[in-house]
Order: C-alpha cells, then structure tokens, then sequence
C-alpha cells in the first residue's frame, strides 16, 4: 500500500525540512526583532506620537512600504549583491536569509504598528500623568499592552516567510522549495512533490495552533 | 480655538474642590492642565508653592509623581494584575522590592480590594476597576487628587461607594482632591467648595453651599435643578440651622399630597410663628427633606409635631427651643 513512498530519498527530504526550518527559525528572529523595531518607531514618530517626527517617519514609511510591494522573486534577485556581501555567496540556506528577513520584516512592522495604534490612549495618559519617561512608556506600556497583536501578526508572518522560503528554494537556497522543484517537478517525481507539500502544511498548522495558543495566553482583555 | 480662558483657582490644602460644567465647558483640558498633560498657552500652575509651568521635562516628571490622577475610563493595563497595576507607579521610583509589596498590600487594604490582588482588570466590575485606579494614583503618597469626571461611568450606587471612599481618602490622608463632574450629586456629597465653568470660563465659585443657595448664573441654576429663574430650592447644612431661632424640625413624607396638606395646616396654626427655611437633600436627591422653624410654646410645638406624625410625616427635631 505504502509501495509509492519506496521513491522518496528520505534522508534528503528530512535534510530539506531541517533546511528550511532553520531558514523559517533564522529569519523569523531577525524579522520579530526588526519588525517590531521599524513598528515602534513608525507608530512613534507618526502625527501625534511621542517623538513625533516627519522627516523620519516618511523615510521609514517610504521603506517599508517599498519592500513591501517587491514581488519577492523579484526581491532575492534584486538583493544578490547585498547577499553576496553579508553571507559571501549567494547559493544555500544562509543566502537566502537576507532577502527572506528584508522581505518579511517591513510586512510585519505595519502589523506591529497597527496593534501599537489599538493600545489605548488614556492608558498612555495615564503613564505620563504618574511620571512615566517615554522610554519607560515604550517598555512597560506599549509593547506589554500591544503582545497580543505582535504575537498573531508573527504568526501571520511566519506563515507568510514559510512560503518565501519556498520560493527562495527555487533559486538554490535548499530546503523543501529546493527538493519540490528539482527532484519533484523536474524529475517528474510527483511523489516528492506530494510529500513537501505535506510537510510544508504540517509546519505550517503548528506555526498556526502554537501562534493562536500563545495569543490567547498573552489577551488579558 | 480657545478652550479656556482667564481660569483663576486657589485650592486650598486638604479641601475637595469641584469644578462642574456641562460636556464641552473645558472641564477636561483644566484638570488636565492641573498636571500639565495640556499645556497652557499663558498662566501658571502652583502647586505647593512650587510653579509646574517653570520646570523642564524632567522635573515635571518628578513632580507628577506627587500628583495622582483617576480617570473615567479608569486607564488600566489590562495586561497587568490588580496588584501590577498598584506597582506601576512604584516602579518609576527607585523603591525596594520588599518595600514596593508591603506598599501595594496596604493599598489594597485601604481601597477594599483584598483577595483581589492576582485578578485581571478584564475580570473587575468598574467599580472595582477604580478602586485600582486609586489606589495606583495614590501609591507614591500624592499632595494631590485629580479626579476626571472618575464616576461618570459607573452606576449611582457604585458611584456612591467611590465617592465615600474618596471622602475617607481626604479625611484620613488629607489629601487635597480635585474634582471634575458634571453630576450635581458627587458636588453635593464630596465637595467643600465647586466652581461652575461654562464656554471656559469659571462663572461662579465658592462654597457649595453658598453657590447653590444662592445660585447667580443661569447655568448653575440648571445644575440645582431649577431653570425656569424662579427661586431655588436652598441647601441647608445642620450647622446653618444651630444659628436659626426656635425648635427647627425636618420634615419629609412619601406621599406628596398628604405632605402640602400637612404643612399647610402647620403653617395656618394660629398658636404658632412658622418659618419654611428651605429645603435640605440627604445622600440621593430623591430624598428630600423640607426645614421648618416654629416658634412658640413649648407644649403647642409638641401637639404640633404629634399631629404632623399622626398624619404620616416623618419629623426630625434638628434642633430643640431653649
């Protein structure tokens, strides 16, 4: 019954999965950590923000919504000689991050700006009128206050990033992208190309049930 | 636009005072510029001789700390407990953790909320929810209480266990409190001294009872219930009536027809000078009690008061003829 599955290399496809979960793991730290830094300072300097700043939040703003609007095959093709640069070639896993976390990252800022934009005002007030710095506001308000968006827009990020991973494969970054392509598609081997997909839906409904968990244990509300 | 002008105050220390207007009048944007969340274009601000208006970011922050504030929405974390909430303001100075918890327990005691430490504000009906936010505006021992409008939000039965738990505040702490409202009630139960604003201007102030015994502007005679420019209802406090001649009796009834019927007869007792003094609320305005100076013979004021209560009227002797 199970005769289809004798077709598959599975030492390679398991070495494919561990590829790209390392791209996904990798990529989605920077991308939580530059997202939620290009968040805070979009939703800081905008009109009427504590450090309210035109001048920076038009330049963050033109960024991110730039790389945002990149086609993401087009993106990594863009970003070869940043790649090259930074990882010192632009074959494998490692070289496919950069473009993964720069296509990403702007993608989850505008969700950490819009859940920074639903804490409420009078709680801020609040802060200020007990003599709150606005430093201490942005640690012990804000980003307390604003978890549960920055924890369902990472994983609706991740989710997104999963597929990029993907799409990077096809370009000889490795992992499941890789195998489904070249082995699968190419070699006319529809069975790997069954076999990645299943795997991708499988990380992919853990990101989701492990995204949702942490999201409701983090709503106080 | 102008949201306040030539707006002049003294507050004195230990003393409510409450600033009432309708939504609009620029209660908010004053008892924000109290603690300079809005900062005024021109005048001073003076607290404890200290002049807020003067200082830089930092020391603002500094004085803040000495200037609680409850709000109508009461402005929790609802990501933080009961007690996290308490220790916010703890956490901006540099207190000793072991200082901070013995701190937040004995605000938790003062404010009624105990066994309610690890609740989320989601879990708190509101009146519980400003009970945390007194308690956290008073964590760090404040010279001052602002209160924006802190009980428009709740039920009048809630609304009356804040406002005694702000009285006991005041008395206890002695701590100066300042209110904004636009309820007459939380005037009449709390307050020493209201000012009434109204287009942004303070058009009346001073003691509550002279203001709303005597009400001169139109818009404070609204707030005592009476716009129609006739005379007011007068507000008396027991200790007005101690100076007043001959027993004083305070009457009520809950049938009103019986009440006039009543009175009138007390009125045309010809053994009898009667005086109508005024009217005197209890803690709801629903309660209304009628002030009644007699004067005359001793044995005739008593039959007088035996018929009244024969008649279903309830009589209080306030104050006995001597």
């Amino acid at each position: 019954m199970f005769e289809w599955l004798q077709n598959v290399d599975w030492p390679s496809m398991w070495l494919s999965t561990g590829q790209t979960l390392y791209m996904t793991a990798i990529s989605g730290v920077f991308t939580f950590f530059l997202g939620v830094a290009l968040g805070l300072l979009l939703y800081l300097t905008a009109k009427g923000g504590l450090y309210e700043n035109q001048i920076i939040y038009r330049f963050i703003a033109s960024f991110v919504n730039v790389f945002r609007s990149i086609p993401f095959i087009i993106l990594i093709i863009l970003l070869i000689p940043l790649t090259v640069i930074i990882i010192g070639t632009m074959i494998g896993a490692s070289a496919a991050l950069p473009s993964i976390i720069i296509g990403a990252a702007p993608f989850y800022a505008r969700l950490v700006e819009i859940g920074l934009r639903e804490v409420d005002k009078g709680v801020i007030e609040a802060a200020q009128a007990m003599g709150a710095t606005k430093w201490q506001i942005v640690w012990k308000v804000l980003l307390p206050e604003a978890l549960p968006s920055l924890s369902s827009g990472m994983t609706v990020t991740l989710i997104a990033l999963i597929g990029n991973t993907a799409m990077a494969g096809v370009v000889g970054a490795g992992g499941l992208g890789t195998i489904a392509y070249n082995e699968g598609f190419q070699a006319n081997n529809n069975t790997i190309t069954f076999i990645a997909t299943v795997i991708i839906l499988v990380i992919v409904f853990i990101i989701q049930y492990v995204g949702d968990h942490i999201t409701r244990r983090v709503d106080k509300r | 636009m102008r949201a306040l002008s030539d707006v002049s105050l003294a507050i004195q220390e230990g003393e409510v005072f409450g600033i009432i207007g309708y939504s609009g009048a620029g209660k908010s944007t004053l008892i924000r510029m109290i603690n300079l969340l809005e900062k005024p274009t021109s005048g001073t601000i003076t607290i404890d001789g200290r002049s807020l208006t003067d200082l830089d970011e930092r020391q603002l922050r500094e004085e803040r700390r000495s200037i609680g504030m409850i709000f109508q929405h009461f402005n929790l974390l609802w990501s933080r407990t009961v007690a996290e909430n308490i220790a916010f303001p703890l956490e901006l100075t540099k207190l000793k953790k072991k200082q901070r918890e013995d701190r937040i327990a004995e605000l938790i005691r003062m404010v009624g909320l105990e066994g309610k430490e690890s609740a989320y504000p989601s879990q708190l009906s509101g009146g519980q929810k400003q009970r945390v936010g007194i308690a956290r505006a008073l964590a760090n021992n404040p010279k001052v209480l602002l209160c924006d409008e802190a009980t428009s939000a709740l039920d009048p039965k809630t609304t009356d266990s804040i406002l005694t738990l702000l009285s006991e505040i005041n008395k206890t702490l002695g701590l100066t409190i300042i209110l904004i409202t636009h309820e007459m009630t939380v005037i009449r139960k709390i307050c020493d001294r209201v000012a009434v604003l109204d287009g942004g201007k303070i058009v009346e102030q001073g003691t509550v009872e002279s203001v709303f015994s005597n009400p001169q502007q139109t818009i404070t005679q609204e707030f005592v219930g009476n716009h129609t420019g006739k005379s007011t209802p007068i507000q008396i406090k027991v200790s007005d009536v101690i100076h007043t001649e001959g027993t004083v009796i305070s009457l009520s009834a809950a049938d009103q027809a019986t009440f006039q019927h009543s009175l009138s007869r007390l009125l045309g007792n010809t053994n009898l000078s009667v005086k109508v003094l005024g009217l005197a609320y209890g803690a709801n305005t629903q309660s209304e009690h009628t002030i009644v100076s007699i004067q005359g013979a001793s044995e005739s004021i008593r039959k007088a008061i035996n018929v009244l209560r024969s008649e279903g009227v309830r009589v209080e002797v306030t104050k006995e003829n001597v």
